[in-house]
């Protein structure tokens, strides 16, 4: 086996390897340890110490004065399993008491593995689907508008328009995925009523790239990346919102790092925009009458910072009773759906969401809300699996159904 | 040959070892990728490094940059939410060691540099600091070493008696926390053997657990000049040898931590105010 190549990570992060004090405070929050404990190389103690070991053996000082022996086959192997049953969701680096950005370790850590061939196969097929079908589902990418199809009417925005103020950016889940299809209507339905000059990018739109980025396979998202700025940029937008958090902070994050320049537009995940829009008088909204709960997506909470806009989109539905779950904002606890567990270990993520819905149940509430299609796809087959009597939705979804239409009045 | 002339001969060349080491731990750290460029040579990481340290030290940032030491760095507020029983133990073995050093360094300075070369051993507040029984210098060495002491025991009880499960104990640690133990140890019978010896002053009892410790054991027929002699090289010596072991071990934490704290929130403090654009937790 060739030598560690370390290229893959930043100086910054070499440190934080080199920082980590194996405290273990990481392993009290990780919800995937929680689910697998004979799996000590899940945590992120021993990812961490793994690195350490491996760094050690081969640049250390015995190295550099005796030469370094083979990679040890057997500590990668488990590193490499434990490294991808990671839902990536953050809540070690929020409680890491030296401020290691954890989340950027990991996917390091898994182009590291990517390289060195020792990833799963499942992410070899997905890469190829992404690559060949630019949507994750491998469905024709033509088919990207078939969420819009039982519409009573179809907004102008969804299709047939080129120029607009505001893009629209559906992402993958929701395109693809029939129990996800009511986000983007309801979605457009409110765009539509505030008299938002939308449009989305209908075939045009292709994979933002984040399900390879974080399987470590950042490489291949470069040309999806490309497509997809040139295609917004040709709209003349100056904004960009998407309803997926992974696809938001893809946007927001990671596109203006791998094109190497600003995008030149704003990008807003949909719960900004829809509370800019209800403070602003342009959507009104009816009552609720049944207690709600709230769970912050990873990717939108902990991984972008947003954790206000949906809560005050929801505590402006008039009569709403909100109760907060146990643990919220940064401490929330992950839905099991990210970091492509799911491909890798269905059963895995199944248990972390069952964990998530029993701190829901908790609260008495009726109704999950969330702000991720895919924490809702994860939520809801945990409510179906428990046959909890609780309803998933997203916050659009909500917002759409409680909205008063200027038809109605 | 003086004690102190052995001390400096070993200890000269393992400062040596130790900055050879922090210099391969530097080397290891600068095979990633720096300011987006993993193909670029040393020379230019380097360069590149020093304009963005440069950068931050001379813009807005500097105050971050501090105050993320203070806040977080040095007072962990982070681990203070988390688990304050533990946050106590790691401040007070922080705010010691810190303390120690500081008085250490102040003091090498006055007596080898202000006294010896500029004699200036008049002036009260140099002089003070080259006297270890001055009431101000001995009760900080005390206060000092008391939060060592305190700090090191709780983290032998969580650690070896109650076994806290989120604990994972390897040689790693117990080498550090045995390297720690035998240097408080030594530092201690230090100070005892050095109040019951001729070279402490009259008001040696301005050490507030040092001397009544010094008083029990008094009465014995040791030889106190000459035990000091041998405990100071002896204490001094095996800070050194912990001091080398530093870059090869667990105690790097120390350094490469500080940094990270500060550097990570100094970048998320950034974000927030605004002054720069980014995710919660963004990619280097």
């Amino acid at each position: 086996m060739a030598a560690l190549d370390l290229r893959r990570f930043t100086f910054k992060q070499l440190m934080e390897i080199t920082a980590c004090t194996r405290c273990g405070e990481c392993i009290t929050w990780c919800p995937t340890f929680a689910e697998k404990e004979e799996l000590e190389a899940i945590t992120p103690l021993r990812k961490i110490e793994a690195l350490q070991k491996l760094i050690g053996r081969q640049y250390g000082l015995r190295a550099r004065l005796f030469g370094a022996p083979p990679l040890d086959g057997a500590l990668l192997s488990t590193h490499a399993e434990g490294t991808y049953d990671c839902t990536l969701c953050g809540r070690c680096g929020v409680v890491c008491p030296v401020h290691i950005d954890t989340r950027s370790l990991w996917i390091a850590m898994r182009e590291q593995l990517v390289d060195m061939s020792l990833h799963p196969e499942t992410m070899n097929t997905l890469r190829d689907t992404v690559s060949s079908s630019y949507n994750i589902s491998g469905d024709d990418n033509k088919d990207r508008l078939i969420w819009s199809e039982n519409l009573p009417t179809i907004p102008e925005g969804v299709k047939g328009k080129e120029q607009a103020e505001v893009v629209y950016f559906v992402g993958c889940v929701s395109s693809f995925y029939p129990q996800s299809y009511s986000i983007p209507q309801s979605f457009v339905e409110i765009l539509d009523e505030a008299g938002v000059d939308f449009l989305t990018l209908g075939e045009a739109e292709q994979c933002c790239g984040f399900p390879l980025i974080i399987a470590g396979m950042g490489d291949s998202a470069r040309e999806l990346v490309r497509h997809n700025v040139e295609a917004v940029r040709r709209t003349g937008a100056e904004m960009l919102v998407a309803s997926c958090p992974s696809c938001y902070h893809t946007w927001h994050s990671d596109y203006p790092r791998l094109l190497g320049e600003p995008l030149g537009f704003e990008v807003v995940h949909s719960t900004e925009l829809l509370r800019d829009l209800i403070g602003e008088g342009r959507i009104k909204l009816g009552s609720f009458g049944r207690p709600v709960t709230y769970h912050d997506p990873c990717d939108l909470g902990r991984t972008s910072g947003i954790y206000d806009a949906p809560r005050e989109v929801i505590r402006s539905i008039p009569g709403i009773e909100f109760i907060e779950m146990k643990d919220t904002r940064q401490y929330s606890l992950c839905c099991g759906g990210g970091g492509d567990v799911e491909m890798a270990d269905k059963e895995l993520s199944a248990s972390v969401a069952r964990r998530r819905l029993e701190q829901a149940q908790a609260t008495s509430a009726q109704v999950i809300l969330s702000a991720c299609q895919q924490c809702k796809r994860t939520l809801a087959g945990a409510v179906r699996s428990a046959k909890a009597r609780m309803r998933v939705m997203d916050l659009v979804e909500l917002v759409a159904r409680v909205m008063e239409k200027q038809g109605d009045q | 040959m003086s004690a102190e002339t052995i001390f400096w001969i070993v200890h000269l060349p393992l400062m040596l070892l130790f900055l050879l080491g922090m210099g391969l731990v530097f080397a290891n750290w600068l095979q990633g990728s720096v300011g987006g460029q993993a193909d670029a040579s040393n020379k230019q990481k380097i360069r590149t490094l020093t304009k963005s340290v440069l950068a931050t030290i001379l813009s807005r940032k500097l105050l971050l940059l501090v105050k993320s030491f203070v806040v977080e760095a040095w007072f962990n507020r982070r681990l203070y939410r988390n688990d304050r029983w533990r946050w106590l133990s790691h401040f007070a073995l922080l705010s010691g060691f810190m303390l120690l050093m500081t008085l250490s360094g102040i003091s090498a300075l006055s007596d080898k540099v202000l006294i010896h070369l500029f004699h200036l051993e008049h002036i009260p507040w140099i002089a003070m600091w080259a006297n270890p029984d001055h009431p101000i210098t001995a009760v900080l060495n005390e206060i000092g070493a008391v939060l060592m002491t305190g700090g090191l025991l709780y983290f032998l009880v969580r650690r070896y008696l109650l076994r806290v499960p989120q604990l994972r104990t390897g040689p790693l640690d117990t080498w550090m926390i045995a390297g720690l133990s035998l240097i408080l140890l030594t530092g201690w019978i230090t100070e005892i053997v050095r109040i019951n010896s001729s070279y402490a002053e009259a008001t040696a009892y301005f050490a507030f657990l040092g001397y009544p410790l010094a008083q029990l054991v008094q009465g014995l027929p040791l030889p106190w000049d000459t035990l000091f002699h041998g405990m100071y090289v002896s204490h001094g010596l095996l800070t050194s040898l912990v001091i080398v072991y530093v870059p090869f071990g667990k105690f790097m934490h120390v350094i490469a931590g500080a940094l990270v704290t500060m550097i990570n929130q100094m970048n998320e403090e950034a974000v927030r105010l605004g002054w720069e654009k980014g995710g919660a937790h963004g990619r280097a």
